[in-house]
């Protein structure tokens, strides 16, 4: 069967509501557009949050957004809406929009979807592909869409089989696509504050002396967070084994990050969601520390269009931690 | 391991990491360390910008304590902070790198006891210091002197010195100062800072115009009729009128910001994104600045002093009735010049360039005035008098930072009716995130060694060189000021100067 929405369509309807939205103000509106982002998400993610989000992007990277939601089920009809993200900047009678399309088709309609996307995207500016769902990112259907994208975005953290996540990661990237994690993303402030550690010379120089990685997790054990850092200190350290990662008492997915060695012992512990408390030897400091909202990932994700080498080389390293 | 390099930077996600230093403010009870200097340094602190070992000391001839001086930041940094939050915790752990040591910039005892407070900080900050001059341009050699006679001039780490404007008074002065400058510091180290160069939109002008393909062909004689550059203060000297009296418009403003501005709107493109290779194109275009022969400044260069005027429902003094000013002043608050380049990519151009203060609003921006469409079929009769009106690109620097591309389009409806529309660009509005401040900016590079957006010896002098018979022309006049009304847009000679060539200030 056909499916239900067809590109020209959805297209005639944003042309309406940009008429529409010039209509209603007298300023008009300014329409901004740096890219096609498309947001695959399951249906019961709630739409408060997917929107929120959303809006969070849009003010840094104004995009034509394509938010796919599916739903369980064999249903082949495919629905859609348009709609826009407007907000007035502060000292400004003209407001900003950006133009949104959600797709709302059934795990067996989504093979009819990528059709659509092609047909709806902005012509010649780069195309993102976020998908918040680990179980479609799985699904054979969805890998028409992967090829759509010259950056696809995940997020093992909500994956209820990391592993497995992982290690799909890593054979995508193998067939050739750009795929980046958000629990890489996230770890961004705890590596700058171990870096910023070396960049004192004195404790450089005794890098080559340190022999023994600890790492202590969440409650819930190690997770992607916990592989991806200690794949990265290993890699930093020079060092194949050695490393030691624990559970930890609370839900933050790091909560310590300990280096010994022979002449110099370095630890780091978060002690607020700002702070990290930093001792080496007889000398502590409180270390500036942020955690990041999923937008915050996700705009510094957007704002790196190249290849991350760094975590093409820890991928499989984080892979052998996490035992897959 | 010396020379090793930290194997866990990551270029891609992290920001460039500076070396650790000590910062030495020289003047640190005024007003800039208040409110630029230590909120940046804050800031720097607060993005993880600022490598540990770092310290901070504050200098002044007033007697405080390292603690009174912690206070006294604080306060300035919970004021004077802009769009960042203020945080306790991090406070404390900044605090703990700011010192502060009272001496007089003439006595050789303050610069010894400087050199041994700083020796003891020598294994965090690698010998590495940046001292920074926010001091009266009188104070400039006793402290450089002062700095090579306590031996902080050279030693282990590398030693800058950053030296705020003015630079000299007139050519003359610039020279010497430089001379003295580079008596005790090398040209290299010497961060001569301009903080209109620091700004993102400013710095933004390189990468348009060097980033895209389709504006640079246009860039040049045959498509642009004249350039406007507008620095608008609505304000007016603010309690400064006993120094401002001594500068000036063109002096305070074009002689540095606007001719650096108006440097890189027009230079050529450097072969490589180098400090001293964009310097050289800068320095080389502001070298190619025709120097009006005095009797052709009446024609290029218009002087202005607001006098009283009404905004709103209060009653502004002008000029002359401030606190501290001569009532018989004869000081610029508004100066308007014309400069041409001597070269193959701008000759016959314009660039006209105005600033001034109490004028009707706070906005600095550049205009490409391109020419006009050879012919108009639309409308042989301009009835809509649009058709002919020229292309223009802005630049706007501040207050909301961005470029437009202004166009001609058909009205929709029956009949070909044409009306100007506006392409923008908005810098806050495509890039949500803040952007950092001048200071910040500056700061880093100097601590980076990264002088791209500082001024040079050179560069000073080319544009001492294009406003000084102006000025020798201004001082031996009379003028008949005031010639404006504080929140005009300047005296009426300024757009008879334009008039001459047919051209009219726009209105930012």
């Amino acid at each position: 069967m056909p499916p239900t929405v067809s590109p020209e369509a959805i297209l005639k309807e944003l042309g309406e509501l940009w008429v529409a939205l010039g209509a209603g103000d007298e300023a008009g509106v300014l329409r901004a557009c740096a890219m096609t982002l498309i947001i695959a998400a399951d249906e019961e993610e709630e739409a408060g949050v997917l929107g929120e989000m959303i809006a969070g992007i849009m003010h840094d990277h104004p995009s034509r957004a394509i938010v796919l939601r599916v739903r369980d089920g064999s249903d082949p009809d495919i629905e859609s809406r348009v709609l826009a993200q407007c907000w007035m900047p502060f000292g400004r009678r003209q407001q900003i929009c950006c133009e949104q399309i959600e797709i709302m088709a059934s795990e067996t309609g989504l093979e009819d979807v990528p059709r659509i996307v092609l047909g709806v995207m902005a012509p010649d500016l780069p195309v993102v592909l976020v998908c918040r769902s680990p179980k479609l990112f799985c699904l054979p259907a969805f890998q028409p869409l992967l090829s759509v994208a010259g950056k696809v975005i995940v997020d093992s953290r909500c994956a209820s089989e990391p592993r497995k996540m992982l290690a799909r990661i890593a054979s995508l990237r193998q067939l050739g696509h750009s795929i980046h994690d958000l629990a890489w993303t996230a770890l961004t402030p705890w590596r700058e504050v171990i870096a910023g550690a070396f960049d004192d010379r004195a404790t450089l120089s005794h890098l080559h002396e340190l022999h023994h990685v600890s790492i202590k997790g969440g409650k819930r054990g190690p997770g992607p967070e916990v592989w991806y850092l200690g794949a990265w200190l290993l890699r930093g350290l020079d060092l194949e084994t050695g490393i030691e990662l624990a559970d930890g008492e609370t839900d933050v997915p790091v909560q310590a990050v300990e280096l010994r060695g022979e002449g110099l012992n370095l630890s780091f512990f978060r002690d607020s969601r700002t702070v990290i408390r930093f001792v080496r030897g007889d000398v502590a400091a409180n270390l500036p520390f942020t955690v990041s909202s999923d937008w915050e990932l996700m705009r510094e994700e957007l704002a790196l269009p190249g290849k991350d080498s760094v975590f093409e080389e820890i991928l499989p390293r984080a892979m052998a931690l996490a035992g897959g | 391991m010396e020379g090793a390099t930290n194997p866990f930077q990551d270029s891609l996600r992290f920001d460039r990491r500076v070396p650790p230093a000590a910062i030495v403010i020289f003047g640190a009870n005024g007003d800039l360390t208040k409110r630029k200097l230590i909120p940046s340094l804050y800031r720097l602190a607060f993005e993880r910008r600022m490598p540990s070992g770092c310290v901070i000391y504050g200098n002044s001839r007033t007697l405080m304590t390292d603690d009174d001086f912690r206070e006294k930041m604080k306060q300035s940094v919970r004021q004077f902070l802009e769009d960042t939050p203020f945080d306790e915790a991090l406070w404390e752990e900044f605090a703990k790198s700011l010192f502060y040591l009272p001496g007089d910039l003439k006595d050789p005892a303050f610069y010894q006891a400087l050199a041994s407070r700083l020796n003891a900080h020598e294994a965090a900050t690698g010998g590495n210091i940046l001292f920074y001059l926010s001091t009266q341009p009188s104070h400039y050699e006793p402290v450089v002197n002062g700095l090579a006679s306590a031996g902080l001039a050279e030693g282990r780490g590398w030693r800058r010195v950053v030296v705020e404007k003015p630079f000299g008074y007139d050519l003359a002065t610039a020279r010497e100062l430089n001379q003295r400058l580079q008596a005790v510091f090398p040209e290299r180290e010497i961060y001569r800072i301009d903080h209109y160069l620091g700004k993102e939109t400013v710095q933004n002008i390189l990468a348009f115009r060097f980033a895209n393909g389709i504006f640079e062909p246009l860039w040049n004689r045959r498509y642009v009729n004249h350039v406007q550059i507008t620095a608008a203060e609505s304000i007016g000297v603010e309690g400064r009128g006993a120094y401002y009296q001594t500068s000036g418009a063109l002096r305070d403003m074009i002689q540095n910001h606007l001719l650096q501005v108006m440097g890189t709107i027009a230079m050529e493109p450097a072969a490589v994104f180098e400090p001293n290779a964009v310097r050289d194109e800068r320095a080389k275009l502001l070298r190619s600045v025709r120097v009006h022969k005095a009797e052709d400044v009446p024609a290029h260069a218009v002087a202005g002093q607001y006098g009283p005027g009404r905004a709103g429902l209060v009653n502004i003094p002008g000029f002359r009735q401030e606190p501290g000013v001569d009532p018989a002043s004869l000081t610029d608050t508004y100066a308007a010049v014309t400069f041409f380049v001597d070269n193959w990519r701008w000759a016959g151009v314009p660039f006209y360039i105005r600033t001034g203060k109490r004028l009707p609003k706070r906005v600095t921006d550049i205009a490409i005035h391109f020419n006009a469409a050879p012919l108009s079929i639309f409308d042989r009769d301009n009835h809509n008098g649009y058709t002919m009106r020229p292309n223009l690109l802005i630049i706007r620097i501040q207050p909301e930072e961005g470029i437009s591309l202004r166009f001609l389009s058909k009205n929709p409806g029956a009949g070909m009716r044409l009306r100007p529309v506006s392409m923008d660009f908005n810098y806050g509005s495509s890039f949500g995130v803040r952007t950092p401040t001048a200071y910040e900016t500056l700061l880093l590079d100097a601590m980076a060694g990264d002088a791209t957006l500082y001024t040079r010896q050179d560069m000073v002098e080319a544009s001492w060189q294009v406003v000084q018979p102006i000025l020798d022309y201004w001082s031996s006049r009379k003028f008949d000021f005031p010639n404006y009304d504080a929140g005009s847009w300047g005296p009426k000679e300024s757009d008879d100067m334009l008039a001459r060539r047919g051209h009219v200030w726009r209105v930012p």
